[in-house]
């Protein structure tokens, strides 16, 4: 007979109980949770009143809402645009970095002070940062030669203001993943590209970024699924405006489902960003795969 | 070469273990024993106060506040006087504003923990009342209160007409057959301050304040004559906007809850709103992206001559605070301005409602309301505070503003804030030129149409 206390398992429950702690954490911080949104997306509660079960008509409403399909895109013109920007500041860094000897402890721990700050803090010296009278940007675009800028009242401005937030406070962080990618390559590589005539192009070109796709992926995908959480400085930045120019998904749901009150509609757009999310990452990591084989 | 992996000892791993189980509960029992009672993961504080049981009714309460000035002054006479003389015990939950409607909203969805609400009378006492969640007060204010004692425009946001959980005029005056879901103790509304040295005399109405504004505004020099919030969520612009549509004639909704604010007069107080800031350039640059906060803090930096704040925003002690006074907002077809308050509610699950109302008569009795109004200058709510005010100062002004009765009180219904973030993106848009006000009224009317419309309101 089989079982956790046949032969074939001699250590019983231990495991099983070893792990216990975990899966209650897990279970009462995501299984929970997860499954009951998704179980009232198919109800239409507010905060004043329950009309009961109502099928799809809440996941109906979310997709046919243009405040809805906006904040989805203002949030894809916002990662886009900050992961692309840390990525390539950050692989510049790591290369750099690693280049450098002396004072290279200290440089990275400077590069995490970002990171340390609480968002609500980032989000307040940024705000100081983009006024138009008093901005310390503002005061250094006439000394290069640019006019002053309303930065976050312009709809064209705002949204990357709020990305600028972003990479200054988190690019470090792809830079030190990348670089513990780059260390991770054995120098024999280059030695024998080296003897071969390969030029420093053709070095990074073919054994750098190859050998950097795993660390890319953790970078790229961590990134990612920090960026759809962006709350924090839009709150202290703009609110989602101009009218709604910054207005990103996770500050969107967050004011259907609170301020607004609309909790089924919330976790129904809750579990479609839930699967938006799932999807494109795992897009990402078979392409990813594809490409470096 | 190969190397085999260190095994793990797995009576050193399981002691591990126990060991880093015991140190959180050490580091979680020291938590708990520095901060008493756990209220909310945001910044909150909670006291309880604990007294000498001597007479009835005894037994404990449990409250929850957002906070305001006057909560410590509450705290510490509810330890001094309150729980002495009454022997109940009052555990005081104070949260922050930026969460206190999250508080509010959860406290509201399940059987709620509180036996009294401090409830805004506008953002959340409406839900309560929607979702029959609060306890009718009317035989007990009658038999412990004089009802013309109260400033009738404060009790009457607190009132409902008999058989009605929504008021699209925020009021209800008719008091003999009112239902009283609340009794105000905290009271507030939209003034004028402005610099003495640089206004001589407050505007009257709007065309002398862009006169004024108009004359004093020197980009160069970063000084400009007005300033509002623009921020579209949250109520800022609505704020603004509401107090300004008000004064031109308009309102939100008619007495069916259709919205009425796209009129002519709507337009031409929209219009208005919009130009000082693209037209006559009158206010800060940023406004579109100004909340309440950032505009006060405009006038206290010295920036600004003159603005419109909630009357009980707080001043303090900066330089132009001497140099400031309080007056009535513009008059125009009415004054330009809005009400709003807190008020004391008992949810209808309240485990000690008894003690609950013992708190209520105790907190509105005269000797409480000396220390409260008279030392703190917290607005009056009862006639008898009137002489507590000074005039020029705050509270005179938010008086003479309620006691002309014609100031705007925002519609009691479940979804305001819903409608406010609903209106407030077009404005904002018309704001910074994106569209023009009537293509921001008409959008703003569909788009609050719709809310509510799902809403089952419309």
């Amino acid at each position: 007979m089989g079982g956790i206390l046949s032969k074939k398992n001699p250590k019983g429950f231990t495991p099983y109980f070893l792990l216990l702690p975990m899966l209650i954490v897990v279970f009462s911080l995501f299984v929970y949770p997860v499954s009951y949104g998704l179980y009232i997306s198919f109800f239409d509660i507010t905060g004043y009143y329950n009309r009961g079960f109502v099928g799809l008509d809440n996941y109906i409403k979310v997709i046919s809402s243009p405040s809805f399909l906006n904040s989805l895109s203002v949030t894809a013109i916002y990662i886009s645009f900050a992961l692309t920007v840390e990525f390539l500041f950050g692989l510049c860094l790591a290369i750099l970095l690693n280049k450098i000897t002396i004072g290279s402890g200290l440089i990275k721990t400077l590069m995490i002070m970002p990171m340390v700050i609480a968002p609500v803090i980032v989000g307040l010296i940024f705000r100081l940062m983009y006024d138009y009278t008093y901005g310390v940007i503002n005061m250094l675009l006439p000394v290069v030669g640019l006019g002053k800028q309303n930065w976050l009242v312009q709809p064209q401005t705002a949204i990357f203001a709020i990305a600028g937030v972003d990479i200054w406070e988190w690019t470090p962080f792809v830079t030190l993943i990348l670089l513990a990618g780059i260390k991770s390559i054995p120098l024999d590589l280059y030695e024998a590209s080296s003897i071969d005539g390969a030029s420093t192009f053709s070095q990074f070109r073919y054994i750098t970024l190859p050998l950097l796709k795993s660390s890319a992926l953790v970078a790229v995908i961590f990134n990612f699924m920090r960026l759809i959480r962006t709350f924090d400085v839009v709150v202290m930045l703009t609110k989602g405006g101009p009218g709604e120019s910054t207005n990103l998904i996770s500050y969107y749901i967050q004011q259907v489902t609170i301020p607004h009150m609309r909790l089924s509609q919330g976790a129904a757009m809750t579990q479609l960003l839930l699967l938006l999310v799932g999807l494109i990452s795992n897009v990402y990591i078979i392409y990813i795969r594809k490409s470096f084989g | 070469m190969s190397s085999e992996p260190k095994k793990v000892d797995r009576r050193k791993f399981i002691y591990a273990g126990l060991g880093a189980v015991a140190l959180v509960a050490i580091g979680a029992a020291a938590y708990v024993a520095m901060n008493p009672p756990v209220v909310t993961q945001t910044v909150t504080t909670s006291t309880t106060v604990t007294g000498t049981s001597t007479t009835k009714p005894g037994g404990s309460i449990k409250i929850l506040s957002w906070q305001t000035p006057i909560d410590d002054m509450y705290k510490k006479l509810i330890q001094e006087d309150f729980t002495p003389k009454t022997g109940i015990t009052v555990q005081y939950d104070t949260v922050p504003w930026g969460s206190y409607i999250e508080k509010n909203l959860v406290s509201m969805k399940g059987k709620s923990e509180y036996d009294l609400i401090m409830n805004n009378t506008e953002w959340t006492m409406p839900a309560w009342v929607y979702s029959g969640g609060l306890m009718p007060l009317n035989n007990r204010l009658k038999q412990d209160f004089k009802v013309d004692d109260f400033l009738p425009g404060f009790l009457g946001i607190c009132a409902y007409p008999p058989g009605q959980k929504v008021k699209p005029t925020g009021y209800y005056l008719n008091f003999s057959d009112a239902v009283f879901y609340g009794v105000p103790y905290w009271d507030d509304a939209q003034p004028l301050l402005y610099r003495t040295d640089l206004v001589p005399e407050p505007p009257k109405n709007w065309d002398e304040l862009l006169s004024i504004a108009q004359k004093l505004t020197n980009p160069d020099k970063k000084f400009y004559g007005y300033v509002f919030q623009g921020q579209p969520k949250a109520g800022q612009l609505y704020d603004a906007w509401f107090a300004v549509l008000h004064g031109f004639g308009a309102d939100i909704f008619d007495d069916k809850l259709n919205p009425a604010f796209n009129t002519s007069e709507g337009i031409e107080g929209t219009q208005f709103l919009v130009d000082l800031y693209l037209k006559y350039k009158v206010v800060p640059p940023d406004t579109p992206a100004l909340d309440s906060t950032a505009t006060l803090d405009y006038y206290k930096g010295g920036f600004v001559a003159m603005i419109i704040p909630w009357g009980n925003s707080p001043l303090g002690d900066v330089p132009v605070a001497k140099v400031s006074k309080y007056d009535i907002a513009p008059v125009g077809k009415r004054v330009s301005a809005r009400t709003a308050g807190a008020a004391f509610t008992i949810p209808s699950t309240a485990s000690n409602p008894d003690g609950a109302w013992e708190y209520i008569k105790w907190a509105l009795s005269p000797q409480i309301r000396a220390k409260i109004v008279g030392e703190l200058g917290a607005p009056v709510v009862l006639k008898s505070e009137l002489a507590y005010v000074k005039q020029g100062s705050n509270a005179w002004a938010v008086a003479q503003e309620v006691a002309r009765n014609d100031i705007g009180v925002n519609p009691a219904i479940p979804n305001l804030t819903e409608v406010s973030d609903a209106l407030s993106v077009p404005l904002n848009q018309a704001l910074i030129g994106q569209i023009s006000v009537k293509e921001a009224l008409s959008q703003a009317e569909q788009k609050v149409k719709d809310v509510m419309k799902a809403a089952a309101l419309l």
